[in-house]
């Protein structure tokens, strides 16, 4: 057994308002994580309603059609085919 | 906000989870839907080691915050033995049943603390 942080995604003290810290109800849509950003596995590339975007490879969809990483590494967005777009995410070397 | 992504696999089998983000609803200490979040996470990651004998120092990656404002977590069950499959992935469901329904009370008041992400 590991032992327990209760408060393992909390802010911690002193450390800036709560008030940043939470996403308001309207729904943010669109591009989160640019072309070449470095991204954490779980990290949500892209919002948005219908696929204008394609998963590619090691990206995940959700079923709101979000975008998330699978994976640790670099976000590339690619074309597919000749008129659709599509997000990759590599591991960097 | 904490992300919660759920990935599965083809076959409909979850395979990961990753939790990243601070909840925001207040500051250390007295976050009652990050500790919800953070029980829900270790019940996973114990209850695989308990009752399938999978070791947590394999599983599971947790990187708390150091006052960079990142935490993330996560479980990966890759290359599971298939004698404790179905058990890991009854675990695994009960644990995203968790989250559904903490997600559904935490977020009553017009704001996001939690989002849940279900892969396809």
């Amino acid at each position: 057994m590991i032992k327990m942080n209760l408060q393992l995604f909390a802010h911690k003290k002193g450390m800036g308002s709560t008030k940043n810290g939470r996403d308001s109800e309207s729904k943010r849509l669109g591009a989160k994580k640019g072309d070449g950003q470095i991204v954490i596995a779980g990290n949500i590339l892209v919002r948005q309603r219908g696929t204008k975007i394609h998963p590619g490879t090691n990206v995940g969809i959700g079923s709101d059609d979000t975008l998330y990483s699978r994976i640790d590494g670099r976000v590339k967005y690619e074309r597919l085919g000749r008129d659709k777009k599509q997000v990759s995410v590599y591991p960097v070397e | 906000m904490i992300t919660v992504v759920f990935d599965r696999n083809s076959d409909n089998k979850i395979i990961a989870l990753f939790m990243n983000g601070h909840a925001g609803y207040a500051e250390e200490g007295f976050d009652i839907i990050c500790s919800a979040a953070s029980t829900l996470f270790y019940t996973a990651v114990n209850s695989l080691s308990e009752m399938c004998g999978l070791d947590p120092n394999v599983i599971a990656e947790i990187k708390e915050d150091s006052g960079d404002g990142e935490v993330h977590t996560s479980i990966k069950l890759s290359d599971i033995d298939k004698s404790v499959e179905d058990k890991v992935q009854t675990i695994m469901e009960t644990i995203l049943c968790g989250f559904k329904t903490l997600e559904m009370s935490a977020n009553s008041d017009g704001n996001k603390y939690i989002e849940l992400i279900e892969s396809i």
